[in-house]
């Protein structure tokens, strides 16, 4: 059984239909990088999976679960299995960097003590490469520090899936390979399914395991990375070459 | 045209609603799950302690203004001894709540609606939904509740500061009579006025908070789009203030 099973899913806004019946699975260990031009309904399929929009019709299966369908408090449990690297990294500016990587677990397993939420914040702080930064402000870090920081705080409750919408856009192409790694040592050494969106041609091949494109509302499967440079389709030629270019 | 008018009106209910019902949920959550007593009282600081300055200053003025017009007319028609009574009627019941009521709204619900109308845009909203949290339980009701505890407070004080400010002005300009100023203002002055006029700023406190929460959640399309919250925040709450101090002043009052 498939990790994560998408059937039929369907989401507009207005009359822009962003997702035309779209269906995918996803297996368990999988990097897939979902690409596609900007306003294509990329991130509107993350916020589906992460339960902050909801879709029109169809079903997402997790472990068998359909969310779509499931309470609030059943979600709940699900969305614990899920961690989130928002575009914008979105850390709490008037929180700490460790009080940032525990903040989902304080909230929701109150029987943790605060030495071990410190420990938390360190292991997870030091997988990112940002030990002794427990007690900066977001404010005192580079973009390429706040995109790891809100990793690491992806990562707090173990998650068995990992989001990342647009994880290196807007950084250096040297803080990208450092994300891209990062992206790849979590995949390996924690054995997560990552989900990933962007347009960043370099995020897709150094991570991905599987391409996705959407165009129109709908997945074209590319495959591979070797399969996306060799494709005849001329929508995914144009965004490749077009990225190549840039 | 007409249609304009309609998709407005439409707008402008679908608002109130969307408010309404985040009143309603906020209330059910605080007496389901409860609240986070260190906001509660990190909120109360800013909002009250933060506050007082303006809120006393406003009130002292408002006192001095009003006894430099009511005293002289008073005096003229020979009721300076009923101008005490008439002073601190009028400061109980309508200047000092209303005035602390606007007060908060410009200061405190600019100040929430701009804090969460940034995190909204910059998904930080999003993350509080993503890491188990709820932007209700984290971000609104311990604002709702330190503004419905301080804002009556901060009305006693302005009543307090703005019946000082109108004795000062009262006995030392306008010739009248401290011992008649102060016995007038005993005669007058009734448990209902003060009770009326507190009650009256725990709805302000719940409308300029819930109305600067709605305000900052709903805000999109950057720093334009805070900007533009913020100041809805302000104009919004201050109307629903002046609609609402009406229809409380005639219950109470009348």
């Amino acid at each position: 059984m498939s990790l994560i099973n998408i059937k039929n899913l369907h989401k507009s806004f207005g009359k822009k239909e962003v997702l035309q019946g779209v269906s995918l699975d996803v297996e368990q260990g999988e990097t897939i990088a979902i690409i596609g031009p900007s306003g294509c309904g990329k991130s509107t399929l993350l916020r589906i999976l992460l339960g902050l929009d909801s879709a029109d019709s169809g079903s997402i299966f997790i472990e068998g679960e359909d969310i779509c369908t499931i309470s609030a408090s059943a979600f709940q449990k699900i969305r614990e299995k899920i961690g989130m690297v928002f575009q914008s990294s979105a850390l709490f500016d008037s929180l700490s960097v460790a009080e940032n990587v525990v903040f989902g677990l304080r909230e929701t397993r109150k029987h943790l003590s605060e030495k071990e939420l410190d420990r938390v914040a360190s292991e997870k702080l030091s997988l990112v490469g940002l030990q002794g930064t427990e007690k900066l402000m977001p404010g005192e870090l580079s973009g390429g520090m706040q995109k790891r920081v809100s990793l690491a705080r992806a990562i707090a409750y173990n998650p068995k899936i990992i989001l990342y919408d647009e994880p290196t856009t807007g950084l250096d192409p040297l803080t990208s390979v450092t994300i891209e790694n990062l992206i790849n040592k979590l995949s390996n050494e924690l054995k997560v399914t990552s989900i990933v969106v962007t347009h960043q041609l370099s995020t897709i091949f150094r991570t991905a395991s599987r391409i996705i494109m959407l165009d129109n509302g709908n997945f074209v499967v590319v495959g591979t990375k070797d399969d996306a440079l060799k494709s005849s389709n001329p929508v995914i030629r144009e965004f490749i070459e077009a990225g190549l270019i840039k | 045209m007409l249609e304009d008018v309609g998709n407005r009106f439409t707008a402008v209910l679908e608002e109130i609603g969307e408010t309404v019902l985040l009143f309603i949920e906020t209330l059910r959550t605080i007496f389901t799950s409860g609240f986070k007593g260190r906001l509660v009282l990190e909120q109360m600081s800013r909002i009250g302690v933060d506050s007082l300055p303006v809120a006393l200053t406003t009130a002292m003025a408002v006192g001095m203004v009003f006894a430099i017009q009511v005293a002289g007319e008073f005096v003229k028609f020979g009721a300076g001894k009923v101008v005490g009574g008439v002073m601190v009627i009028a400061v109980a019941r309508e200047l000092a709540p209303a005035l602390t009521g606007v007060v908060v709204a410009a200061r405190v619900g600019a100040a929430m609606a701009a804090e969460i109308g940034t995190m909204k845009v910059t998904q930080q909203v999003d993350a509080l939904y993503a890491l188990g949290s709820s932007p209700i339980k984290y971000l609104v009701i311990p604002r709702f509740i330190a503004t419905t505890l301080m804002l009556p407070l901060l009305t006693i004080l302005a009543d307090l500061v703005g019946f000082i400010g109108a004795f000062f002005v009262a006995t030392s300009f306008s010739g009248i009579n401290s011992i008649d100023f102060m016995s007038s203002a005993e005669a007058f002055l009734g448990f209902d006025d003060i009770f009326g006029g507190i009650v009256k700023t725990i709805v302000f406190g719940m409308l300029v908070s819930i109305i600067a929460c709605y305000k900052g959640l709903k805000a999109q399309n950057g720093a334009k789009g805070v900007g533009e919250a913020t100041t809805l925040a302000v104009v919004h709450s201050l109307i629903a203030i002046f609609i609402f101090n009406y229809f409380l002043s005639i219950l109470f009052f009348q």
